[in-house]
């Protein structure tokens, strides 16, 4: 069904024009071009929603259970906005690097000298760990839908120690957020 | 009129160098055939991913895309990144 759409215009005090629609909701399916109108100034896609945030050991899920987990993203062009609350019951029994899986997104690969591509970030709440420093760092790595977590080992020392089994117990948990580019 | 809910892959898309599968399901909530709430939640699927669990949609679009080369490519990516 179509429908006459309704554009006026709106004068402000210094005689600029701008548009103006009406108050009901916009649907835009390519895009829409901000200052100016190349591919880099294209914002053609938000989302919302929510993805399944995962816990694995040396690449491995094996033994790993959950109390409760939940996890959302906020999608605004190449950009990601996501945020995790994980719970584990039990951390398995694989030994090795620790790191949450699942992002909704592919996390941009924008080198290929590191595979930490990604955002970065804190921790906001982490419970279950022993001889941990500081709170876990947060990166994306390049390529995957993968965050890698990072540790201060020794106090006053960088966060730059792999996150390991061994530090974790099994009722590990973390709450975090972390935003991210895409390809 | 009763509400109904359904969930659907509305988005399937195959991404980047190394042909992740995006897949993007939403869940419909109707009433009386008209829709008034979609939710999304969303996985991605890497060349090494089983599948078998996947909608045979998915599983046709991950074996088209994931040749031997994509696969091979994928595994020398993942073994590059371990040593950075």
């Amino acid at each position: 069904m179509s429908s006459k759409l309704i554009v006026d215009t709106i004068q402000d005090s210094t005689g600029t024009y701008s548009l103006a629609l009406g108050s009901g909701n916009s649907t835009i399916p390519g895009g829409i071009h901000i200052g100016g109108t190349g591919s880099a100034n294209l914002l053609d896609d938000y989302e919302i929603g929510t993805w399944t945030a995962g816990i694995e050991i040396n690449d491995s899920a094996s033994g790993i259970a959950y109390t409760s987990r939940s996890a959302s993203y906020v999608k605004i062009g190449k950009l990601v906005f996501v945020d995790a609350d994980i719970q584990l019951s039990s951390k398995g029994s694989s030994s090795g690097t620790v790191k949450i899986t699942g992002l909704p997104f592919t996390v941009y690969d924008r080198t290929g000298g590191t595979s930490l591509d990604g955002g970065a970030s804190l921790c906001a709440f982490q419970f279950g760990t022993s001889g941990i420093f500081t709170p876990i760092g947060l990166v994306g790595r390049g390529g995957t839908t993968d965050i890698s977590m990072y540790i201060a080992s020794t106090s006053g020392g960088n966060i730059s120690t792999n996150l390991t089994d061994s530090k974790i117990t099994d009722s590990f948990s973390v709450r975090m957020s972390l935003t991210y580019r895409i390809t | 009129m009763a509400l109904t809910e359904r969930t659907e892959e509305d988005k399937i898309e195959v991404v980047g160098t190394f042909k992740h599968v995006h897949v993007r399901t939403a869940t419909v909530i109707e009433r009386g055939g008209n829709e008034i709430s979609r939710t999304y939640h969303r996985h991605v699927l890497a060349p090494d991913a089983t599948i078998t669990a996947q909608s045979a949609e998915v599983q046709a679009i991950c074996n088209a895309a994931w040749t031997q080369s994509v696969k091979d490519a994928w595994t020398a990516h993942l073994a590059e990144e371990e040593t950075k």
